[in-house]
């Protein structure tokens, strides 16, 4: 920590008018432990105002306007977030995000309809995208912190090796990339003789299995990687968890999905005994009356609520597992209440046709944000930034944007 | 400075200072004087920094939220009393509020937003996508059609389809006469294409892959035995190989998967499955009445009256309901083609 904070001295200030001797405070501990939640003010109404006119900009650039819909959206987002009643702010400028968001968008073109070509396109497209993919997300992190403050001081990237990366990420897409190769190939008939023999199959499977054994360890690698290397100010966050707690999530999720088919089941049973003997009309006719609504209740819970209870459940272990010796955050984001908002959500959704997306946003930040608390042992405001390079390079930020598919105004 | 010595409180504002280096905010005192920003110490009045005032990154107006200006060099003023500050901007900032933040923050203005978003998406969808689309696939070469083409014929031959058991001699009279029939209809040369029959799983049925395959199922060959219908249908089908519905339909595919996750992103697909399968299918419908339009257009260059796409709807119909006794659901905003009845009278009334 002392080399950081002699390199805080070296950064020339030209236009600032210097104070005294303070750069060179360290954190200093308190004498007891201050609570303090996160708080958010952002407004469903004033997103929805947002939102529309964003849309509206969206359409008529022909999705030039995307960088400066994302940057007024980040600010308004952050702008309402307060930790010891001081706000976040983002700092991003998009005329410089311009850039990255055409390349992002030629190549994920490119990418998006390379395997409507040929089977050969198709995995080429998905092995690029895969050698890629970790240079981009490390960009896309920079680019976000780097852009990203509270209390004036931005946040940062720790120095990382790009191996991190690629040890967390590469595994997976590749244990995934051959089983999508195999079926590939054996759909195509020219190819198919490539792999005739039923034994590609079983490699296809073992490779199937493995990835979905491997998923959890390589999501905490991740997210190990991601958390462990936010830094503010002289502090530098830590994940202290082990992969058996996300292991625990994914098995409590698949639980969840589970008992949702046993209920469905049960609720079929019961309701339509003679399901299995309707041989006239007239029964095919009560059956299809408790059939179909039973089935769109199946597809909805099974789209929404294992989703739900996974992210809330990842929310409460991400920020409850992360901290350093100075300070720590918890969440205690209720799983029930989350799953029956994201109900709500998608039900008010639907029968608005989609105007309602803006206030369903807004309610489910709110929830998150609000459900962590941060304890802490040093005075935040006695904390001085060592040396910082502001990442102008936004090409990272959009790309994981759009490779995500998460795009959202 | 005279009228800022008789407007003290509207001239200064009191905003939180960060320098861009340490965590702790100085309460201080802004004022603008002439091009430059003044920011001062509340304590004891001393100059803290001073800034020129379009290097600052002023914030934007909201209702909620902090306001936060960026100074240059990584410094910040902060302010929580939102109206103040908003004030104070519209006082002695030299700097227009654009229209973006006046529509954002006004129900009136964004209502107006809204009904022309309305109106833009309606028109984009109903015009400009089909438009650009169309643009956008004359922009690719043929030879994409065709390797996309020859891809889907290997994945449907290895799965729904089997070599067809029709006599040689059936296929190759279909074939002459369909030939015969394309130079009639193409005087100025014929587009490429091939004719394939296969056994199949889906009945009676014709479809065109990009690229100019076309397949007939054995079914649909030994449900109709009249040769004028089976030319009626391939040029309802070569009319969506020389359009390129299938290209057209995949750019408007994307266009619409993109317009819905830029909007709804974070809601996953259930949200925006709803509207993208049933765009797909209006655009579908278009493309099934352009093909049709085609068709006419073919029968009539071989002297066939349209008339017997009539007969062969009829026998469409009949075929379907001896399979399933019940009359199939004929909803047409949930259907990739349009009504029976609509297309049964449009060939009417081109055999008029």
């Amino acid at each position: 920590m002392n080399s950081t904070l002699m390199d805080s001295q070296q950064t020339p200030q030209p236009s600032a008018i210097r104070q005294g001797n303070s750069l060179l405070s360290a954190p200093s501990p308190l004498a007891q432990v201050e609570t303090y939640r996160l708080e958010f003010s952002g407004t469903g109404a004033e997103y929805f105002r947002i939102w529309i006119v964003n849309l509206l900009l969206i359409l008529v650039t022909f999705g030039i306007y995307l960088p400066w819909a994302k940057v007024r959206k980040l600010k308004y987002f952050y702008g309402n977030t307060r930790l010891d009643g001081h706000a976040f702010d983002f700092h991003a400028k998009p005329s410089k995000m311009l850039r990255g968001t055409l390349i992002a968008g030629i190549f994920f073109g490119v990418y998006s309809i390379a395997s409507d070509f040929s089977a050969w396109a198709g995995v080429i497209a998905l092995l690029i995208f895969t050698i890629v993919w970790p240079v981009l997300y490390r960009a896309s992190l920079k680019f976000r912190f780097s852009n990203t403050s509270w209390r004036g001081l931005r946040l940062r990237l720790a120095p990382s090796n790009l191996s991190e990366v690629y040890a967390a990420v590469l595994p997976p897409n590749l244990l995934l990339l051959v089983p999508l190769a195999i079926s590939s190939f054996s759909k195509s008939k020219d190819d198919a003789q490539l792999i005739a023999s039923p034994m590609w199959d079983w490699i296809a499977t073992g490779f199937g299995i493995a990835f979905l054994v491997t998923l959890p360890y390589f999501l905490w690698r991740i997210n190990k990687f991601w958390l462990g290397h936010v830094a503010w100010g002289p502090l530098r966050l830590e994940f202290r968890s082990e992969p058996k707690e996300t292991y625990t999530v994914f098995l409590k999720t698949l639980f969840m999905a589970l008992l949702i088919v046993a209920f469905f089941a049960a609720a079929a049973l019961i309701l339509m005994p003679g399901i299995f003997r309707a041989s006239n009309a007239k029964a095919s006719i009560a059956g299809a009356v408790v059939f179909v609504p039973l089935l769109f209740g199946f597809i909805i819970a099974m789209n929404i609520l294992p989703r739900a209870f996974f992210s809330a459940s990842m929310h409460n272990l991400l920020w409850s597992k992360t901290g350093n010796r100075h300070l720590r955050f918890k969440s205690d984001l209720g799983v029930g209440s989350y799953m029956f908002l994201q109900l709500k959500n998608y039900f008010l959704i639907a029968i608005t046709l989609g105007l309602y997306w803006p206030f369903a946003a807004v309610a489910t930040k709110r929830m998150q944000i609000e459900a962590i608390n941060m304890k802490n042992r040093v005075a935040l405001d006695t904390l001085t930034d060592a040396a910082r390079k502001v990442e102008t390079d936004a090409l990272g930020d959009m790309a994981a944007d759009l490779f995500d598919f998460d795009l959202g105004m | 400075m005279a009228s800022t010595a008789s407007q003290p409180t509207a001239a200064r504002l009191p905003m939180q200072y960060f320098d861009g280096r340490r965590s702790k905010a100085t309460p201080a005192s802004v004022v603008v004087s002439g091009e430059l920003v003044l920011i001062s110490s509340a304590v004891d009045g001393s100059l803290l920094r001073s800034v020129l005032c379009k290097e600052v990154y002023w914030p934007e107006r909201t209702r909620h939220g902090v306001r936060s200006a960026e100074l240059p060099d990584s410094g910040q003023l902060q302010s929580d009393d939102a109206a103040a500050y908003d004030a104070w901007a519209a006082m002695w900032l030299p700097r227009r509020e654009s229209w973006v933040v006046k529509a954002q923050q006004s129900w009136r203005g964004v209502l107006g937003v809204l009904a022309l978003l309305v109106v833009l998406v309606g028109a984009a969808y109903q015009w400009g996508l089909p438009v650009a689309a169309r643009g956008i696939t004359a922009l690719v070469p043929l030879s994409v059609d065709e390797t996309i083409g020859r891809n889907a014929l290997a994945q449907i031959d290895g799965s729904w389809m089997k070599p067809s058991k029709l006599p040689a001699a059936t296929q190759e009279r279909i074939k002459t006469r369909f030939d015969a029939a394309m130079k009639a209809a193409y005087s100025q040369g014929v587009p490429t294409y091939q004719l394939l029959f296969r056994a199949s799983d889906i009945g009676p049925n014709a479809f065109a892959l990009p690229g100019g395959t076309m397949v007939m199922t054995d079914e649909l060959v030994n449900l109709v035995k009249d040769d004028d219908v089976i030319i009626g249908v391939m040029g309802h089908e070569i009319g969506h190989v020389t359009l390129r519905h299938g290209m057209r339909q995949l750019v408007q595919l994307g266009v619409m998967q993109f317009a819905l996750t830029v909007a709804f992103g974070d809601y996953g697909s259930l949200i925006t499955a709803a509207p993208l399968i049933l765009g797909s299918m209006a655009y579908s419908r278009n493309a099934e009445r352009e093909a049709d339009d085609h068709a006419i257009r073919f029968m009539q260059a071989n002297g066939i009256s349209p008339l017997v796409m009539v007969k062969f709807f009829t026998t469409m119909r009949a075929e379907q309901q001896t399979k399933d006794k019940s009359t199939p659901l004929d909803i047409s905003i949930i259907s990739s083609h349009p009504a029976d009845a609509e297309r049964m009278d449009k060939f009417k009334k081109a055999s008029r």
